[in-house]
């Protein structure tokens, strides 16, 4: 079993028993991955927007690519509504996941829902 | 009718209506102050002395019929923070009402000669001098309800608290918002200062009777209009129920803690313990749980995206409003409070003080630096406003802003660029801010950058996180973009939807081509904005700043920032591309 820091923001907070924001620890059975926490969670991947892994941006709105990203023992996600931004101007240089710097080095990464997401 | 210049001269008491001159016709908002500033003030005169200027301007489509969201008025000047030229913008009442009387730029210069303080009352039958002795001392609270109740018609009131009248290096001038509270600030550089040192304690303005605002090309200018209010309305973050106007502009500090990029403790780490219990999230809870305040609140009329709130205390009753996101990280996680009573009560002091809240919250995180009170001593952190209210040696200290502060305390790790403290992001974690923070005409600040679309850019679209190639380019393009959209007296935070919705971004321009009957698209926003951006980078090397003032601060060179680790890496010859254009061709 991995041993998870969970934090989620926005009206999915609901899942983890919150209002607006729920931050709570869980055990999640090994391999596990970002789309498996979200099966547990009850929450669809269309419901979420901003992920990150250990303080690492993963994925932006309508972009899910970290579904099938591992956690880790000791592991800290943060998950956000689909509705949160994090524009440019203050995103861009900050640390991403390696599957999301290839991505932005071929696609869009100004918007704030890249134009070809979902 | 045109538009006129109303210039105010403290030295004679003498108001005068001039025709606007061709040099300046085309500007308004920034690109006025700014090309005003550039025109009229020496750039090596003092800030405080008698040839400094504040000039005030709406924008290209304040005080047009329901322009969407377009309350901002620019104040310009020498900053007393900076020693550069300075924009600084606010809601509130003012825009509208200054650009419905017909007035294209007030230009306040001179200082009396009998050393006395005024008030200026401004209406469409023209301008009145009043004596202000009775104002004196008196916080922006009581100065606005002071003015509505000597003032019919609801007037919007442009003042100074104390810390203005005492020229401090972080007075803000405050503009009223429609439930006459001082919540509405041109916070940044000082220019509340320059205001003081003119001797004139408010400007109240009556806009009843006024000829209104003329609009050359009403059917473009309502084409655009639509297409603007439909972008907003329906993009996720200013739409109704959407990111800003359920959770405001702290929205963002859960997002940058999760980031590891939310200026904590004086900048010694991107991350914040206790940042969910300060964030916008939480004003909402607050909101809901004491009944009383409210999110979604309109900060001038007309506002469509409502994002500011006012924030009730536990026995409901309104401690202040609003709380920013950039006010709960200066005044909250930047001091290692958690306590968002207590950021509430510290805001309500800045309003009422008359303190712009970032350069406060970062200013008491140097006092805690310095060992004067610890980090997260909320009392502590709300007394030293005590200090300042009745104007201790200590209350001066604090009121001139971080590095008067870090100087008089011996610390060295100093957040500023050209003596501006930095906002709320953390320029080693998320690099691309730092070309701003390093290389803005403004000195350190998060406003002077918003992203534009790669379209109109007329650049490609994506972004190579490994090397610093085009960064440069894109921050010349955000900074004349953000210059553009400052003139045109609309909400920066239009440039939102904007990004995505192109059709939104053409209606922006269209409107403002309606009102001016210009025949310009978004192709030509860059070019405009740079217009601006080369008069302010103009003044400031005529005021001796050079490249090496394009620079963030030492310690952020070799101390890493925690959880990511990282240092500012950035070459310096990268940031000096950003204006090397400046002198070519």
């Amino acid at each position: 079993m991995a041993h998870i820091e969970v934090a989620l923001y926005g009206p999915i907070a609901h899942a983890g028993g919150g209002k607006h924001v729920a931050v709570f620890e869980m055990e999640i059975p090994e391999p596990a991955t970002v789309g498996g926490l979200l099966e547990r969670l009850g929450l669809q991947a269309e419901e979420i927007g901003l992920v990150f892994i250990n303080h690492v941006l993963h994925d932006l709105p309508g972009l899910h690519l970290s579904l099938n990203d591992e956690l880790h023992d000791g592991d800290h996600i943060g998950i956000f509504a689909e509705n949160y931004v994090w524009p440019y101007h203050y995103r861009g240089g900050a640390p991403m996941s390696p599957k999301l710097a290839e991505y932005t080095s071929t696609h869009d990464y100004l918007r704030h829902r890249p134009r070809d997401a979902a | 009718m045109a538009r006129k210049i109303l210039r105010i001269n403290m030295t004679d008491l003498t108001a005068k209506y001039e025709d606007i001159p061709e040099k300046w016709a085309k500007w308004a908002g920034r690109g006025l102050t700014s090309s005003i500033i550039y025109d009229e003030v020496d750039p090596t005169c003092h800030p405080l002395g008698p040839n400094n200027k504040l000039v005030i301007a709406p924008g290209w489509v304040s005080g047009t019929p329901a322009a969407p969201s377009s309350g901002r008025t620019s104040f310009g000047g020498k900053s007393p923070l900076t020693g550069t030229i300075k924009e600084a913008n606010s809601g509130g009442l003012s825009s509208q009402k200054i650009a419905r009387l017909g007035i294209a730029a007030i230009i306040l210069e001179g200082q009396p000669k009998d050393g006395k303080w005024y008030y200026i009352h401004i209406d469409k039958d023209g301008v009145t001098f009043h004596d202000a002795s009775d104002l004196l001392g008196k916080g922006m609270e009581e100065v606005d309800r002071i003015m509505w109740e000597r003032h019919d018609h609801k007037p919007a009131v442009i003042g100074i608290g104390p810390v203005g009248e005492r020229l401090a290096a972080n007075a803000g001038i405050s503009v009223n918002d429609p439930e006459n509270n001082p919540g509405r600030y041109a916070g940044r550089g000082g220019l509340g200062a320059v205001m003081g040192a003119r001797h004139v304690k408010a400007i109240v303005v009556d806009d009843k009777g006024g000829p209104g605002v003329e609009i050359k090309n009403m059917d473009l200018f309502k084409q655009g209009r639509k297409k603007l209010t439909t972008a907003i309305m329906s993009h996720d973050i200013t739409k109704k129920g959407g990111g800003l106007n359920a959770y405001g502009t702290d929205v963002l500090m859960n997002i940058i803690n999760e980031a590891g990029g939310l200026p904590t403790r004086n900048f010694s780490s991107g991350q914040f313990e206790g940042a969910a219990k300060i964030s916008g999230e939480m004003i909402a809870e607050m909101v809901e749980k004491r009944k009383a305040g409210m999110t979604g609140h309109a900060c001038h009329p007309g506002c469509i995206i409502q994002c500011s709130n006012i924030y009730p205390g536990p026995d409901g009753k309104i401690i202040a409003s609003p709380i920013e996101y950039e006010t709960a990280f200066a005044l909250g996680a930047n001091c290692g409070i958690d306590d968002l009573d207590f950021v509430a009560k510290m805001t309500k002091e800045c309003n009422d003080l008359g303190l712009d809240t970032i350069e406060m919250g970062n200013t008491i995180a140097i006092a805690m630096e310095a060992g004067l009170l610890e980090f997260g001593d909320k009392e502590k952190a709300l007394a030293l406003f005590d200090e300042i209210r009745n104007d201790t040696a200590l209350g001066r200290v604090l009121s001139n802003g971080v590095e008067a502060t870090a100087k008089v305390f011996g610390v060295h790790r100093v957040p500023t660029v050209k003596g501006q403290s930095m906002p709320a992001y953390e320029p080693r974690a998320i690099k691309g801010i730092g070309f701003t923070y390093a290389t803005s005409t403004m000195g350190a600040d998060h406003t002077s950058g918003y992203t534009i679309a790669p379209e109109i850019l007329g650049t490609g679209q994506k972004v190579d996180p490994l090397t610093y190639e085009g960064k440069a380019e894109l921050s010349l393009a955000f900074q004349a973009t953000t210059a553009f959209i400052d003139s045109t007296g609309y909400c920066l935070f239009i440039a939102f939807p904007i990004l995505d919705i192109q059709e939104g971004f053409a209606g922006m321009v269209e409107t403002v081509a309606g009102v001016m009957g210009w025949d310009i698209s978004g192709e030509d926003v860059v070019e405009i904005g740079k217009e601006i951006l080369k008069k302010e980078r103009l003044f400031n090397e005529k005021a001796g700043f050079t490249n090496a003032d394009d620079r963030v601060p030492e310690f952020m060179r070799y101390e890493p920032l925690p959880p990511h680790n990282v240092v500012w890496d950035v070459p310096d010859e990268e940031l000096d591309k950003v204006y090397a254009w400046v002198h070519e061709g």
